[in-house]
């Protein structure tokens, strides 16, 4: 495992043993800096976050809660009968993706 | 530490419905303008390049919204990659931001009832603008 994904792990694994908060530079994004911040609020709240001053992109990433359409997120995100037929609403399973450079190597983060 | 202090912006419309809120930011000294699109679990703020870009954003959601044809329109810039609004012809009520030139993307989907809510979101804020 390398360096950075050790610290990615580390963060993520001392999330479970309180709440403070810490952040580290993962990688860049069109010349801006991309942070995982993880919150002191909430025990299980992280960001991903690309910002270098004006415009900015963060996600939220926390545990499972319920969900009042699919019991949790992320049980059904796309249901059959919403599959090949344009007509229906959509649904996509994808709904938010990051991809940032890491080193020599480009990270992608993809969810709901 | 930078020696440029940071821009001073002011609120010149804002919308909000239950899953999005919009805000169109203008710097106080010169004529950039931002939107900042928030949801409850991501946050998208990227630079304009006039006022009339946020009319054009509800047009082509009502325009495109219900047809099955691809379309894009480039909405303003994140950093120095164009911010793209795009229409997918294979749903009909599903579009994308996308802030993407070459190497390091970041994209959003919006569809269904998060769709209808988005277009609500900048009606009200292209109403705000025009207030």
């Amino acid at each position: 495992m390398s360096t950075l994904m050790w610290r990615v792990y580390s963060l993520f694994y001392e999330s479970t043993l309180g709440s403070w908060s810490s952040e580290i530079v993962v990688g860049s994004f069109h010349d801006v800096p991309v942070r995982l911040i993880k919150d002191d609020e909430f025990a299980d709240r992280f960001w991903f976050r690309a910002y270098g001053g004006g415009p900015m992109v963060e996600f939220v990433l926390r545990s499972r809660r319920p969900h009042r359409n699919y019991g949790y997120e992320g049980s059904n995100p796309f249901p059959r009968s919403n599959f090949f037929n344009p007509h229906k609403s959509s649904k996509p399973a994808i709904r938010r993706v990051l991809t940032f450079q890491r080193l020599s190597t480009a990270s992608g983060i993809r969810g709901r | 530490m930078s020696a440029t202090p940071p821009k001073q912006y002011t609120a010149a419309a804002v919308g909000k419905t239950s899953r999005f809120e919009v805000e169109i930011d203008a710097a106080v000294d010169d004529s950039d303008i931002q939107m900042s699109i928030g949801t409850r679990t991501w946050t998208f703020r990227f630079a304009l390049s006039a006022r009339t870009d946020v009319a054009r954003i509800l047009s082509f959601l009502r325009e495109h919204t219900g047809r099955l044809e691809f379309s894009e329109i480039v909405v303003g810039s994140f950093h120095d990659a164009p911010v793209r609004l795009i229409k997918d012809d294979e749903f009909a009520d599903r579009f994308w931001f996308r802030a993407y030139g070459g190497g390091p993307m970041v994209e959003f989907v919006l569809a269904a009832d998060d769709l209808t809510e988005f277009t609500d979101t900048v009606a009200q804020a292209v109403q705000d603008l025009q207030n």
